[in-house]
C-alpha cells in the first residue's frame, strides 16, 4: 500500500543518496516525479500485458482497472457511440478497454478488435451470435454494432488514472509493482541527467545505508 | 437431444484458455469454420413449415438453406415425396405435340407427386398433381446456421470437436514463437486430440443402435457354431 507522496519521497531519497551519500537532499522536483511514476506504472503494465499475450493468457491486476460509470451513449442516425473517459494503455486487440456493459455487469458487450471489424462485414461472423459488440472507431470513441438499448454504460479501462487520486490517497497499485516503479523512474532520471549511465537499485540501497 | 449454444462453447474455450472476451471474436470465427464443415454431413437448425401452394409452386421460407424433405401430410404422418431431378424448374408444363418417338415423360408424370427446387427463384416446384391444392405439404429444411436474432444451437456431441478445432486453429494461427519446436509439438498434440474427438463423434453418429450391434453379434456367433 503506497501513495504518490510516499513513492516520490522514496525515489528522491534514493536518488539523492546515490548522488551524494553525505548530503541526502530532495533534489528532484516531486511534480516531475509524480508524472514519471504514472508513466512508469503504464510502461510496466504494457510490458506485462505484452508478455502475457505472447504466452497466450491474460491476467490483469484489478488495481489497474479504472471504472467509469454513466458514460452517455450517443445516437446519431442509428450509429451508437460512446466517448472514452480516459486514454487506456495500448494493448493487443484493444484490450485497454477492458469491459463495457449496460445494466448487467455479468453480461458485457463483445469487444471486436478494430482491424477485424471491417474485414468481417458480410460474413457469418458479423452476426456475432446475436450479441451486441463494440469496436474502437477512433482514438477516443467506441461504436456499437447495434442499439445497446441503454442510455448510459459503464466502462472499465486498463489505466492507472492518477487524476483520481490525491498525493496522500492510497494508490491502487499491486504491491509487486512498487520496486519496479522506483527502479524504472530512477533509471529514467539517471539517463536524463546523463550522470548515471546504468542505475542499480542494490547499489543505491547500499549507499543509503 | 441435449444442446448448447455456439456462444456457450466459445465461452467455455475462452475460460479453458484463461482469456478474456477480447478473444471472443477470433474464437467464434474458428468455431463457425468448424460448424460449417460439420454442417456438410449433419443438419443443424432443422425447421418445418407447411407449404403455401399456389398452382404448382410454393415459396421457400426466407431462412431456407437446404432441403431435408418435402412430405405429404397424412394425418399424423409425414410421407416424403421423391425429389425429381428431371422436372423443369420453371413451373411450366410444356405440351408435348408429337406422340411418336420417345414418350417416357408422359408415362412417369402424374403417377405420383414429385418436387424439385428452383434456388434461383426460391421456389419449390411440384408435379402437376398438386395443381389443385389436393394435398397439404410440409417442408422440412435446414435454416440459416447463423442469424442476428437467434443463437446457433449445437447438439452436445459436437462440443468436443468444435472445442478442439478452436484450440487447433488458434495454435496454428498464433503469431507467438512461430517455428518454435515446442509449439510445433503442441500443435501435433492438439491435432491428435482433434482427430480423436472426430473419431468419437463418428461413433456417436453411427445409425446402428445397441440392439442392432447385439443382433449382428449374436447372429455372427450363432453362424459360427459348427456342431
Amino acid at each position: 500500500m503506497t501513495t504518490i507522496s510516499k513513492l516520490s519521497e522514496q525515489i528522491s531519497r534514493i536518488y539523492a543518496r546515490y548522488i551524494d551519500k553525505e548530503n541526502p537532499n530532495t533534489i528532484v522536483d516531486k511534480r516531475e516525479l509524480k508524472l514519471l511514476i504514472v508513466d512508469a506504472i503504464h510502461t510496466i503494465l504494457g510490458a506485462k500485458l505484452a508478455a502475457q499475450s505472447a504466452k497466450g493468457f491474460v491476467d490483469i491486476p484489478e488495481a489497474l482497472i479504472a471504472t467509469y460509470t454513466n458514460i452517455a451513449v450517443n445516437n446519431a442516425s442509428s450509429v451508437y457511440t460512446c466517448t472514452l473517459p480516459a486514454q487506456p494503455v495500448a494493448s493487443t486487440g484493444d484490450m485497454g478497454i477492458y469491459e463495457v456493459f449496460g445494466t448487467d455487469e455479468l453480461n458485457p458487450y463483445i469487444p471486436i478488435p478494430k482491424q477485424i471489424m471491417k474485414v468481417m462485414q458480410g460474413t457469418d461472423l458479423a452476426v456475432l451470435e446475436s450479441k451486441i459488440g463494440y469496436f474502437r472507431s477512433s482514438n477516443d470513441k467506441i461504436r456499437f454494432t447495434a442499439d445497446p438499448t441503454v442510455t448510459t454504460v459503464t466502462m472499465r479501462l486498463i489505466i492507472n488514472d492518477i487524476s483520481k487520486y490525491s498525493d496522500t490517497d492510497i494508490l491502487p497499485l499491486p504491491a509487486d509493482y512498487n520496486l519496479q516503479v522506483i527502479e524504472l523512474v530512477l533509471k529514467t532520471l539517471g539517463l536524463g541527467v546523463g550522470a548515471i549511465q546504468e542505475f542499480n537499485v542494490e547499489q543505491a540501497q547500499e549507499n543509503a545505508n | 437431444m441435449q444442446t448448447k449454444t455456439l456462444d456457450q462453447i466459445v465461452r467455455n474455450e475462452l475460460a479453458n484458455s484463461q482469456l478474456t472476451l477480447h478473444s471472443y471474436v477470433p474464437f467464434l470465427f474458428y468455431a463457425i469454420n468448424e460448424v460449417k464443415k460439420l454442417s456438410d454431413v449433419f443438419s443443424f437448425q432443422v425447421s418445418q413449415q407447411e407449404l403455401t401452394i399456389t398452382n404448382r409452386e410454393a415459396p421457400l421460407p426466407a431462412n431456407y438453406r437446404r432441403v431435408v424433405a418435402v412430405s405429404r401430410i397424412e394425418g399424423e404422418r409425414l410421407l416424403p415425396l421423391p425429389y425429381d431431378n428431371k422436372m423443369n424448374t420453371d413451373g411450366v408444363d410444356y405440351t408435348t405435340d408429337g406422340t411418336t418417338g420417345y414418350v417416357g415423360v408422359s408415362e412417369i408424370r402424374d403417377d405420383n407427386l414429385h418436387y424439385t427446387i428452383n434456388e434461383t427463384t426460391n421456389k419449390i416446384i411440384l408435379s402437376t398433381e398438386a395443381g389443385s391444392n389436393k394435398y397439404r405439404l410440409m417442408l422440412t429444411y435446414e435454416s440459416t446456421l447463423f442469424s442476428t436474432t437467434t443463437n446457433t444451437v449445437i447438439p452436445i456431441i459436437f462440443e468436443r470437436v468444435i472445442q478442439t478445432s478452436i484450440r487447433l486453429q488458434r495454435a496454428k494461427n498464433s503469431r507467438a514463437e512461430r517455428g518454435d519446436v515446442n509449439r510445433v509439438n503442441e500443435i501435433l498434440t492438439i491435432e491428435r486430440e482433434y482427430s480423436n474427438a472426430k473419431r468419437i463423434l463418428k461413433s456417436h453418429l453411427n445409425p446402428m443402435t445397441w440392439e442392432d450391434i447385439m443382433m449382428v453379434t449374436r447372429k455372427g456367433i450363432h453362424n459360427s457354431i459348427k456342431n
